[in-house]
C-alpha cells in the first residue's frame, strides 16, 4: 500500500490542535482562523493540496460508511491533543460521534450519532419524548407501501372516489431531502424501483414547514435560530417573520424536547418542524450537522456572527459560560437585518446562457450572487436540493419585501 | 500572501449610489478572506459590480477601488492573475459571456487604468503597458464606442455591451490620444454617412470627443464639423451653449436670425446632426418660411412644400421639436423634401397623431428616447419620431436588438405605404397592440408570446420602441405557421408581414428541413436573370426587395443570417455594377471577407445605402423574392458568371453548411 498523505511528512500533518472539524468547508477554516481557535480539518486526500495552499493543519481521512476503523481515526485525533470533533456534513456525523465518544470515554455518542442516519428512529425517539409526528412506517417494498398507503387514506375515511391524501416516502438513511418523493396514488408507488426500498413512509404533515438551528452546550439551548422557509428547498430568510417568530416559545420547548430525545449534550440540531394555525408544533426530521440552504451564511449575514465558530464552542465541553455569553446574541433583536437566499435552478431542460435581470441587481435588498455562465446542455435531473446552480443572496429589513422579492425571484427563468 | 497593508485612500462609499456600500463589505471581506475562500470572496465582490458599470459614479467608484481588489488577491487564480499576457483582442469576448466574466473583465480594465495614470502599481505590468493594453481596447472597439456594436459582436452576442461600453467611455475620457480620435472620426463618418434615425450614441461620443484635452490639437477637421454640429455650428450657439440663452439672444438680435438659420441649415445637411439651439431656432422662426426654409436647408421642392404648409409645419414644430428631440429637424427637411406632406393622407394620419391617446406603458418608453427632459408629451414624440422615419426610411437600425426584420418592415412601410405604418403605429401606441393577418389567421401581438427579442434594448428610435415588440412577436408567430412546409418559412412570411410590394416567387440556395446547400449555381442564375442588366431584360424589381444573406466576419467565416433589402441595381460612376442594400444594422466599417467591404458612400450609394459590388452580394445572399416567370433565362447565364459566385460562397460561409 502506497503512504497516505498522513503519513508524508507536513508540518501541517503534524501540528496540534484541540478542534478537528470532520469534512472541508473553506468557510468553517476562515472562520475558525479569524477566530483565533486551535483546530485541524480532517479531509478527504484530494484536499490535501488545498490545505498545504492555505497552511492550514490537516489530517487527511477516507470518510464512507463508519467503520472498525473509527477507532484508529479517534486514537490519530488524540495524539494530535484534539479533545473534540466537530461534524459538517451528514457522511462525517457518526465518525464525529465515534471520536468524541472515545475522546470523552463516553460510548453512547456514538450510538445517539448513529439515530440521525435512521429516520425512522429518529421518529420514535421523538414521539417517545413527546413531540408531535405523522403517522409513518419502515416500508420494504411495494406491496408494504401500497398497504401504508390504504391505511392512511382509511384511517381519514377516504372512500375510493375521494382524491387520495399524499403520503411521503424517503429513504431510511439519506441526507436531508436527498430521495424525497411524494406518493398522490397507488399508481406512483407502483412506478417506483425495488431498489428504493426499503423507505420511511410517512402522513403529511399539515402546516407551515421551518427549520431551527440549536446551539447546544450542556444539554441547553445556547441559541436558537429559527429559519423561515419561503419554499423548500428554493428559499428562506432569517430571522423568521413576526408571524412565525410568535411561536417561539412553543418552538423552544419543541427544541428542549428533541435535546431530550437525542440525549445531544453538546453541538449542533438542525430539525424541521411544522407549525399550524393552532400553534401545534409537529416534528418532520433532525439533522446533527452544518445545515443546507445556506443558512450558516444567512446567520452570518443577518447577525454577525460566525455560526461555524459558534458550532465548534458549543461542541466543546471545555467552553466556558462566559464565552457563550459573551458570543451569542440575543435572537431576534440580536439581528442587524434580515438576510435571504433563493437557489436557482434553470426552468428549461437546456440551458446556454445566463440572464439576471438589471432589476435583480438594482434591487436595494441585492446582496450579490453566485450564479456562473452555464456550460450549455442539458440540465440534471434534480435528486435533492442543494444541486441549485446558484444562490442569489438579499438582505434588507422588511420581512414582507423579503418574502416577495424570494417568491418574485423563483418565478424568473435565469437561463435562456 | 497579497498585500492587504493598502495605504491608498477610498473614498467612503457614497450614501446615493445604491450597491457602493454592499461592495465595499464584500471587498472588505475579500481583503479579510483566508487563502481558501478568497476565490468566493472575490466572485461575491465581482457578482455586486454589474449594477455599478451602469452608472458614471458606479464607474468612478469601482476605479478607486480597482487597486485595492488587485492588492487583496481578487485575481488570483484567474487569466487576469497575468495581466501581461492578457490580449486586447479578447477584451470584448469577456462582454459577450455571462457572470463573471464582465465584471472580471472590468476591474482588470479600471486596474489598468489606474496602473496607465500612476495611481495603482504592479509588478508584471507598468504605465506604458497598462496604457498600451488600453489603447488597443479601444480602438479595437471603437463601434463599441460609437454605436453600441456592429452585426459581427451581434451575432457573437456581446450581451452586456452596454457595461462594456460605459467602461470605455470612462477610460476614454480619462486616456486622451489623438490617434484614437482620428479612428474614431473614421468610423463616426461611416455611421453619420447613413443618416441614422438614431444618433443618441453618435451624439454622446461627440460630446464626449469635445471634453477630450487632446481634441482641440487634433487635426481632424472632420471630427471638429461634427462636435460643432452637436455643440452649436454657429457664432451664436457657439456663445451660448445653454438654450436658454440662445432664446435669449435670438430675440435681442433679430438681424442675426437669418445667418444663424443659414449656417444652422447647412450644418445639419452636411452631418446629419442638430444642436440643441436648432430646435429653439425652429421654434423662434416657426412663422417664417424663408428663415425655417434656411434652416432646415430645404431645396426647392422642399421650400414649395414647405410654403404650401406651413401652418402644419408650424404646428408640428410647437409639438415635435424642442432641444432634447433636436434631431427631429432633419427628418421634417427631408419629409418637406420627399413631398410627402402634399399628399392629403398623410397630413391627416399625422395631425390625427398629435392628439391621440398614448398609452401609458408606451408613454413611458417613449419619454426614455430623449435625451434630458423633453417638456413633450408622448404623442408629441411619437410625431417627431415618425417625421425621422419617414424622413430617413434607409436609416432606420435595429440598435442592439436582433430584430431585423422588424427594423426591415418599418423601413420598407416608410418608403412605400407610409400610411400603412402610422396604422400599424396607432394600434402599437393607444392599444399596446397590433393586429396582422396570415393566411386564415388573424393574429394580435398582445395575446402572443415568444419573439426573437423578449428582452429588447430601449436604444432605439421612438417608432422603433413602439413598434418592434409587436412586429417581432407576428414575425416570430408568423414563422413558426409556416414552419414544417419543406421551404424557407420566409416564402410566406415575408409577404404577409411586409405587403403587396413583395412577389410572390421564392428561392433560396438551402434545403428548408436539411439546411444543405442545394443547387448553388442554380441558385446563382436565378438571381442574375433577376437583376443583372446583361441577363434581365432590362426588366429589374421596381421595388426594394427583403433578402436573406449571410454575414461573414473578416476571414469569410459565417456569423449568422441577416435580413437586408436590395434597394437597386447600378452601375457607379466607374461603371462597377453594384447592389444597393438597405442593412438595418447600421454600420460604420464593415468587413465581410473574401473582398466583401460593404462601403456607405463613395461608390454612388444614396443616405442610408450600403452597397457591394454584383458578384460579391451575390456570394453573400441565400435567398430572394422574385416574381414566379423571372425576367431573364436562368439558363442563359453563362458559367463564367454564376460560377466565381459559387466559388465564393462555398469557400467563405459555405465552409459551415453541408454541400451536395
Amino acid at each position: 500500500m502506497p503512504p497516505t498523505l498522513t503519513q508524508q511528512t507536513s508540518p501541517l500533518t503534524q501540528a496540534n490542535a484541540h478542534v478537528a472539524l470532520l469534512g472541508w468547508s473553506g468557510d468553517a477554516i476562515e472562520g475558525m482562523r479569524k477566530a483565533g481557535q486551535s483546530f485541524l480539518s480532517v479531509v478527504p486526500p484530494d484536499f490535501a493540496q488545498t490545505m498545504e495552499a492555505a497552511e492550514a493543519p490537516y489530517e487527511t481521512w477516507d470518510f464512507g460508511t463508519i467503520d472498525e476503523r473509527g477507532q484508529q481515526l479517534a486514537e490519530r485525533l488524540k495524539e494530535r491533543g484534539v479533545g473534540v470533533a466537530v461534524p459538517l456534513y451528514e457522511e462525517t456525523v457518526a465518525w464525529a460521534g465515534y471520536v468524541n465518544g472515545h475522546l470523552w470515554d463516553d460510548p453512547r455518542q456514538f450510538r445517539r450519532s448513529m439515530l440521525f442516519r435512521d429516520k425512522g428512529m429518529m421518529k420514535r425517539m421523538a414521539q417517545l419524548h413527546d413531540l408531535r409526528v405523522g403517522l409513518f412506517e419502515e416500508v420494504d417494498g411495494k406491496e408494504a407501501a401500497k398497504r401504508f398507503f390504504r391505511r392512511v387514506q382509511d384511517a381519514l375515511v377516504k372512500l375510493e372516489s375521494d382524491e387520495p391524501v399524499p403520503v411521503h416516502i424517503k429513504p431510511l438513511d439519506a441526507a436531508g431531502a436527498y430521495g424525497h418523493k411524494m406518493l398522490r396514488s397507488e399508481k406512483d408507488i407502483e412506478a417506483m424501483d425495488e431498489d428504493d426500498f426499503p423507505s420511511l413512509m410517512e402522513s403529511h404533515l399539515q402546516g407551515q414547514e421551518f427549520s431551527c438551528e440549536i446551539f447546544v452546550h450542556d444539554g441547553r439551548v445556547r441559541f436558537l435560530n429559527i429559519t423561515e422557509y419561503v419554499h423548500l428547498g428554493y428559499s428562506n430568510f432569517i430571522p423568521a417573520s413576526p408571524g412565525l417568530e410568535k411561536h417561539r416559545p412553543a418552538i423552544q420547548k419543541a427544541a428542549e424536547k428533541l435535546i431530550a430525545a437525542t440525549g445531544i449534550k453538546h453541538g449542533m440540531l438542525h430539525p424541521e418542524f411544522f407549525v399550524d394555525e393552532e400553534a401545534t408544533i409537529r416534528f418532520g426530521e433532525v439533522a446533527a450537522r452544518v445545515p443546507g440552504g445556506h443558512i450558516f451564511q444567512l446567520i452570518q449575514n443577518a447577525y454577525g456572527f460566525d455560526p461555524y465558530v459558534g458550532m465548534a464552542m458549543c461542541w466543546d465541553p471545555e467552553t466556558s459560560e462566559e464565552e457563550l455569553d459573551a458570543f451569542f446574541p440575543e435572537p431576534v433583536e440580536g439581528a442587524d437585518t434580515i438576510a435571504g437566499c433563493l437557489m436557482v435552478y434553470p426552468h428549461r431542460k437546456q440551458v446556454e446562457s445566463l440572464s439576471i435581470p438589471d432589476q435583480l441587481e438594482e434591487d436595494p435588498y441585492f446582496d450579490g450572487h453566485t450564479l456562473v455562465d452555464p456550460l450549455p446542455g442539458k440540465v440534471p435531473d434534480r435528486e435533492a436540493f442543494g444541486t441549485h446552480f446558484g444562490t442569489v443572496f438579499f438582505r434588507g429589513d422588511d420581512p414582507d419585501r423579503m418574502r416577495e422579492l424570494l417568491q418574485h425571484y423563483e418565478d424568473v427563468d435565469f437561463y435562456a | 500572501m497579497p498585500d492587504t497593508s493598502t495605504t491608498e485612500t477610498t473614498t467612503r462609499a457614497p450614501q446615493d449610489l445604491p450597491g457602493a456600500r454592499r461592495f465595499d463589505e464584500a471587498l472588505e471581506a475579500l481583503c479579510a478572506a483566508d487563502a481558501v475562500t478568497r476565490a468566493e470572496r472575490a466572485r461575491g465582490a465581482l457578482s455586486l459590480v454589474p449594477p455599478l458599470l451602469r452608472k458614471e459614479e458606479g464607474l468612478r467608484f469601482l476605479y478607486e477601488r480597482a487597486s485595492r481588489f488587485d492588492r487583496c488577491g481578487g485575481f488570483t487564480g484567474t487569466p487576469w492573475d497575468r495581466p501581461q499576457h492578457l490580449r486586447p483582442r479578447l477584451w470584448i469576448g469577456s462582454f459577450g459571456a455571462d457572470a463573471p466574466y464582465p465584471a472580471f473583465e472590468s476591474m482588470n480594465t479600471l486596474r489598468l487604468l489606474a496602473i496607465a495614470l500612476g495611481q495603482h502599481s504592479h509588478e508584471d505590468v507598468d504605465k506604458e503597458e497598462a496604457r498600451e493594453f488600453l489603447e488597443r481596447a479601444l480602438s479595437l472597439n471603437p463601434g463599441l464606442v460609437l454605436d453600441g456594436g456592429t452585426e459581427a459582436d451581434r451575432l457573437r452576442r456581446v450581451k452586456h455591451h452596454r457595461e462594456g461600453r460605459n467602461l470605455l467611455h470612462f477610460v476614454f475620457e480619462r486616456l486622451p490620444k489623438v490617434d484614437l480620435l482620428k479612428d474614431i472620426a473614421k468610423e463616426l463618418d461611416d455611421v453619420m454617412a447613413q443618416r441614422p434615425v438614431w444618433t443618441h450614441h453618435v451624439r454622446a461620443t461627440l460630446r464626449l470627443v469635445s471634453r477630450q484635452p487632446g481634441a482641440s490639437e487634433s487635426d481632424s477637421r472632420l471630427l471638429d464639423r461634427y462636435v460643432e454640429a452637436v455643440l452649436g455650428p454657429t457664432p451664436m450657439s457657439m456663445r451660448f451653449r445653454d438654450t436658454d440663452d440662445y432664446k435669449r439672444g435670438l430675440k435681442k438680435e433679430p438681424a442675426a436670425v437669418a445667418y444663424e438659420a443659414k449656417l444652422m441649415g447647412q450644418s445639419l445637411r452636411a452631418t446629419g446632426l442638430a444642436c440643441r439651439q436648432h430646435a429653439v431656432l425652429l421654434r423662434h422662426a416657426r412663422g417664417d418660411p424663408d428663415v425655417l426654409a434656411e434652416a432646415l436647408g430645404l431645396d426647392d421642392r422642399g421650400r414649395s412644400v414647405l410654403e404650401q404648409n406651413a401652418d402644419l409645419v408650424g404646428d408640428l414644430i410647437d409639438d415635435c421639436v424642442k432641444p432634447g428631440t433636436a434631431q427631429t429637424a432633419y427628418g421634417l427637411a427631408k419629409v418637406l423634401e420627399r413631398g410627402l406632406l402634399d399628399r392629403d393622407e398623410i397630413v391627416s394620419s399625422l395631425r390625427r397623431f398629435l392628439s391621440l391617446g398614448i398609452h401609458p406603458d408606451v408613454e413611458q418608453r417613449l419619454q426614455g428616447t430623449v435625451e434630458g427632459k423633453s417638456g413633450l408629451d408622448g404623442s408629441g414624440i411619437l410625431v417627431g419620431g415618425i417625421l425621422r422615419v419617414l424622413g430617413q426610411p434607409l436609416g432606420i437600425g435595429q440598435g442592439n436588438n436582433p430584430t431585423c426584420q422588424s427594423a426591415r418592415g418599418i423601413s420598407l412601410w416608410a418608403q412605400y405605404q407610409p400610411t400603412h405604418l402610422m396604422e400599424l403605429l396607432t394600434s402599437a401606441a393607444r392599444d399596446n397592440d397590433v393586429a396582422m393577418n396570415f393566411e386564415a389567421h388573424t393574429l394580435h401581438s398582445a395575446q402572443l408570446a415568444g419573439g426573437l427579442a423578449p428582452n429588447l434594448d430601449p436604444e432605439l428610435d421612438p417608432v422603433s420602441l413602439v413598434l418592434v415588440p409587436h412586429l417581432d412577436k407576428l414575425y416570430d408567430t408568423m414563422m413558426k405557421l409556416a414552419a414544417a412546409r419543406g421551404e424557407d418559412a420566409h416564402k410566406w412570411v415575408n409577404p404577409s408581414l411586409y405587403g403587396g410590394i413583395v412577389p410572390p416567387g421564392f428561392s433560396s440556395c438551402f434545403n428548408a428541413i436539411t439546411w444543405q446547400v442545394q443547387d448553388h449555381i442554380g441558385f446563382v442564375r436565378k438571381f442574375f436573370a433577376t437583376y443583372h442588366p446583361d441577363h434581365n431584360n432590362g426588366e429589374a424589381p421596381v421595388y426594394a426587395n427583403p433578402v436573406g444573406i449571410t454575414v461573414t466576419d473578416d476571414r469569410g467565416r459565417h456569423l449568422g443570417l441577416h435580413a437586408v433589402t436590395i434597394q437597386r441595381v447600378a452601375k457607379d460612376a466607374r461603371g462597377d455594377l453594384r447592389v444597393y442594400f438597405y442593412n438595418p444594422n447600421n454600420e460604420g466599417r464593415q468587413d465581410w471577407g473574401a473582398g466583401a467591404k460593404p462601403s456607405v458612400r463613395g461608390h454612388g450609394e444614396v443616405e442610408g445605402e450600403s452597397s457591394l459590388p454584383f458578384k460579391h452580394f451575390a456570394r453573400c445572399l441565400y435567398a430572394f423574392h422574385h416574381p414566379v416567370r423571372l425576367p431573364g433565362d436562368p439558363a442563359a447565364v453563362p458559367d463564367e458568371a454564376a460560377q466565381p459566385v459559387t466559388d465564393l460562397a462555398k469557400r467563405t460561409w459555405g465552409r459551415a453548411y453541408p454541400w451536395p
